[in-house]
This record gives C-alpha cells, structure tokens and sequence, in this order.
C-alpha cells in the first residue's frame, strides 16, 4: 500500500447513480423480510384506495346496466304492446345516425323474442351500434322494409328527412311506427300509428335522481378522502420507519465518506421502488378485492358485462401514481433528516 | 482564526506546525438529552504529531469517544477548534468533510460498525467507491486488503456471519481502504484473540513505521501501550497526562 502525502483537502466527489441504485438493490435483497414489511405497507394502502375506487366503478357500472335493463324492457314492452307478441314475424327498422346504447340491445332483446326477420336499412351510410344478429338482414334502401312486417322501429340519433316514407311503409301488417326519441315524433305520416317507445323523466323523479346523485358525489369524495388519509398515513409511517432505523448504517456510511446527497439518493431510490411494486401489486389486490366481493353478491356477470375497463386501468394508474407520490414524499422528511445527521450523532442513534 | 494566528500561537511552543497534524484548542462537548447536560469533553487541549504512534487511554466515561469523534471529524465540538493539518475543520464545507473521512482518516470503531446488508468485500470496497475507484479496482484492492488481516477466506461473508474477531479485522481492513495518513482504532484489538491481536498491533506499528500514517488508538491493551510512541490520559473530559512508554510504570495498578 501506498500512503499519499499529506495533501491539501478537496471536494468528495459526486457518484453517479448507478452506485446508489446498487446499494439499495443489494439492501434490498439482503433486507428482502424487512423490504418486504415496509413493502406491504405500502400495497395495503393502495389496496384501500384502488378498492375504493374499483367499488365506485363497479356500482356505477351495474346502475347503468340495471337502467340499461329497464329501459330497453320498457321499449321493448311498449313496442309489444302495439304490435302484440313479435315471435315468428318481421319487422322494419330505420337507422339513421349512430344508435345508443339501449336502442342496440333493444334490436338484441327483440330478436331473443325468437322474430323471424329483423329488416335493417340505414339512412346513413355508417351502420353503427347495429349488433350483429342473425335474424338482422341489412336493406340497401327503404323500399320493401315494411313489406309484411308487423311494424316500423325507427331508431338512432340522426335525422330522418331522406327517407321515403310511402316505401317504407308499403306492405305493413300493422300500420304501427314505434320510436326511441323524441325528435323522431316530427315526422308525421298518414295513417300509421306513431308510438314513442323513450319516456321523458317527469320533473320530480329527474330531481330525486339529482339529489341521489348528489348524495353519491358526497358519499365517495368522503370515502376517498379517507382512502387517500389511510394510505398517506401507512405508506409514511413504513417508510419512516425503515429509514430511522438504518440512522447508524447512514453514519458509517458518512464515516467513509459518503456525501449527503447520495444519503438522499439512496432513500429516495428505495422509496421509489417500493413505492412502485408495492403501488403495482396494491393496485392489482384492491381491484380483485373489491370485485371478488362484488362478484359473489351480485354475480359474476353482472359484475364483469357491466365494468368499465377503461375507468378501471384509470384508476390503477391513478392509484398507482398516488402510491409512488406518496412513498417518495414519505421519504423527503427522513432523507433529507439523515442526510444531515452529523456521523458521531448518528453513530449513537439506538432505535 | 486565521492560518497565520494559528501559526504563531503553535510557535510558541517551539513546535514546528508542520509536524503537528491533529490539534485540539479547549475542546467541548455537551451532551443535551432533555434538561440533562452532560459536559463529554471539558475543554481537551492536544497535539498529535505526524507520523507517530499515540495511545490514548482513560476510564469509560471519561471522553474518550467524545474525543475520538471530534478529532476525527465526525461531530461538531461545542466549543473549541480542532485542525486537521493545520485546517479548522470548523470551515469546511460538508464535500470537503467527505473527502476528509474518505480520505484522510481511517477509522476503526469499537462496535466495527459494518454495513450488515453488505459481503466483508463490498464493506471494504465502499470507502474506495466513495473516494471514486472504479468497481473491479476496488474489488483488487479490497481482496489485497483482506488478505493482509488474514479474512482472504471469508470475502463474501455477510459480517453477521464472522465472529467478534474477525469483524474487527475487516472494520481494520476497512479503515486501511483509501490508504489514510491518520488512522483512528477505539479498542482495535478488545475483542481480538492473543495472537490476532498481536497480528493486529504489528500491523498497525508497520504502517506507522513503514508508510509514516499517524496511529491514534484507544486502547488498554498492554501490549499496544508498549508497542506506542507517546501514552495520553483523559479523564472527566480533560487530557491530563502525556508519556512515552519508557517513562511509565507499566506494574502500576491502573494497568491491571
């Protein structure tokens, strides 16, 4: 060995972060019970808040659906009503624009009522929302739709001014033409029967629904708030933990000559990292938590036909964001608090 | 205080400031814990010279660490100054403190302080990537290191896995990394078997000799007060004596 002259004292110099970052692995690994202590910490309190939210997607989810149900059986009841049981008839459907949701399974919940041909034409060229059935046969044209059919469904949200209505309604059994909105009730034509198949809310059951969804609005910031509160609170006080404990390994390390900011560096790396698995998995357990539990009570398919996957992935990104937000702001406190730790101070730190 | 009335205060005793490369000037450390102050140090006046070879003993409790950490840059006195090659430590900034314990000072802890997550390899490596060697060169030097306390078998054991001895002897192989010129042993040979322990002093006199590094140890092993240039005593936070071997009485009691 050789012993450098005595020599005039200079900077340390800075380390890059690779060095940090294999400290921290190594710890890890080494520490890989303790990591993973802390660790849960943090997938608990993701867990909480990606299960609130996952609740709040499910039970949205299968309100819509359940409108969904009972609108499409009320059109579907209401269409009944004129033209009696559809089994084994025809009938004429005009689309023109795009359709909504309720009006395509209405045209689904028609067919499982076992109708022998569904006569699609649409006024526009795009033929969205039209669900792919068998009994659906596609017209180029208006003409012969009505032809020994039951009755005309006119359907979707565009506008109903090309169509030639003699045509159409040429052959009909029933002179019955049923719509779904509205703003179709303009066209007005001799001799048929013009039924509305959409009811507009009345005024006080628009109101309660209001004051429900207010209701709701509260009721989740509250229980989200309290999520967020549940999951600051765990993921800090893991995190906390696991750095004061290590309050003597950061004065050895000052001892040899570590710089504060790789002190800083290797509390912020860690946090970090645990904070991103333990947000990924916590993220992944809330989810199975929340729709495991709804699943058993409401049905499986209910459930998962209802969910928005889209609002799901959301949310899990949200969650898991929160989760690595919150663990590398758990760390800024301890780091910043050891990273200035005098050595012989920390050396005598017992915790 | 500037360089220059460091300087003259030093001249006064004939010193050449040179040759002196720890000072302590009434150096004081009180210990807060609550309303309970406890004075560590009370005001600790030294010179260690350069190249040479101090023991410094005293009772528990009489400031020893205290002392030890002062001097050796690792906590703020409360009053006083301590220089460090004739620099108060005092006004360095925390890079220039880093590089000060990186470099210059080796230190050897009673308790070894060695990193539990980290092989006897990587602990002795760590100081040498702190000061900046590449990983495989600190590798090199840590395996050389090792080698010479006679732990080249036990590389990539985790110190929890060694025995008291055998971390002591990698905490030297660690304070020796970064080739300091000051080394700094609490209790270096405490928890040490007879022969290692003598390994231990030998290889600490040859470094003082051969390389001309300042040993500064804690001790009250006797075979360490005798292998010394110069014995110091502390007590109640004060240094009160100072000898060479050849002056002391080792079949006094205070040895036994």
């Amino acid at each position: 060995m050789q012993i450098t002259p005595s020599s005039p004292i200079q900077s340390q110099i800075k380390l890059p972060l690779s060095v940090a970052l294999e400290v921290v692995l190594q710890g890890i690994r080494i520490r890989m019970g303790r990591s993973i202590v802390t660790m849960m910490g943090v997938v608990l309190g993701v867990a909480f808040l990606m299960s609130v939210f996952s609740a709040n997607v499910i039970r949205t989810g299968m309100k819509e659906e359940s409108a969904y149900r009972e609108e499409v059986q009320r059109m579907f009841s209401f269409l009944e009503g004129e033209t009696g049981n559809l089994g084994g008839k025809n009938l004429g459907v005009i689309v023109s624009g795009e359709l909504s949701a309720a009006e395509s399974r209405l045209l689904a919940r028609i067919q499982t009522e076992g109708i022998a041909e569904l006569r699609v034409f649409s006024a526009d060229k795009a033929r969205s929302g039209v669900p792919q059935l068998d009994s659906v046969k596609l017209r180029e044209g208006p003409a012969g739709i009505g032809e020994d059919a039951s009755g005309l469904l006119v359907i979707g949200d565009g506008a109903l001014s090309e169509i030639d209505w003699p045509a159409a309604s040429a052959g009909l059994r029933q002179k019955i033409l049923a719509y779904s909105r509205e703003s179709h009730a303009t066209t007005t034509l001799p001799g048929l029967t013009m039924v509305r198949l959409d009811r507009a809310l009345r005024e006080d059951e628009a109101e309660r629904m209001a004051e429900k969804a207010r209701q709701e609005r509260a009721r989740n910031i509250w229980i989200i708030s309290i999520a967020l509160l549940v999951t600051i609170i765990g993921i800090t006080n893991s995190l906390l933990m696991s750095v004061t404990e290590r309050f003597k390994e950061i004065g050895t390390m000052k001892c040899l000559g570590a710089l504060s900011s790789f002190i800083r560096q290797i509390f912020f790396i860690e946090s970090a990292l645990t904070g991103l698995i333990g947000s990924v998995i916590g993220g992944v357990v809330g989810f199975l938590i929340a729709a495991v539990i709804y699943a058993f009570t409401f049905g499986f398919g209910l459930v998962f036909t209802s969910m928005s996957f889209g609002a799901i992935s959301g949310y899990y990104f949200l969650s898991v964001a929160c989760g690595i937000a919150m663990s590398i702001a758990a760390a800024i406190y301890p780091a910043s608090f050891a990273s200035k730790m005098v050595p012989a101070t920390a050396l005598r730190t017992n915790i | 205080m500037n360089a220059d009335l460091v300087r003259n205060l030093f001249s006064d005793t004939g010193e050449n400031p040179e040759d002196v490369v720890i000072r302590g000037l009434d150096v004081r450390k009180t210990y807060v814990t609550g309303k309970v102050e406890t004075h560590a140090l009370r005001g600790a006046t030294l010179a260690i010279y350069r190249g040479e070879y101090l023991s410094i003993m005293g009772p528990s409790g009489s400031g020893k660490s205290t002392l030890f950490n002062m001097i050796g840059g690792l906590g703020k006195p409360t009053s006083g100054k301590v220089y460090i090659d004739q620099v108060d430590i005092a006004q360095l900034d925390p890079d220039e403190l880093a590089w000060l314990r990186c470099r210059k000072i080796g230190y050897i802890f009673q308790s070894y302080n060695l990193i539990g997550t980290m092989t006897c390899l990587e602990n002795v490596a760590l100081p040498m990537s702190f000061a900046g060697m590449d990983g495989d060169d600190a590798r090199d030097k840590a395996v050389e290191i090792l080698d010479l306390v006679g732990l080249g078998h036990r590389l990539l054991h985790k110190p929890t896995e060694l025995s008291g001895g055998q971390q002591q002897r990698v905490a030297i192989a660690r304070a020796l990394a970064n080739s300091p010129e000051i080394v700094l042993a609490d209790e270096p040979t405490a928890n040490l078997d007879q022969k290692t322990g003598e390994e231990m002093i030998e290889l600490l006199v040859r470094l003082q000799s051969e390389l001309g590094v300042t040993i500064i140890s804690a001790t009250h092993d006797l075979k360490m007060l005798r292998r010394s240039n110069r014995i110091m005593w502390i007590k109640d936070g004060q240094i009160v004596k100072a000898a060479a071997p050849s002056e002391i009485d080792f079949s006094s009691p205070e040895f036994h």
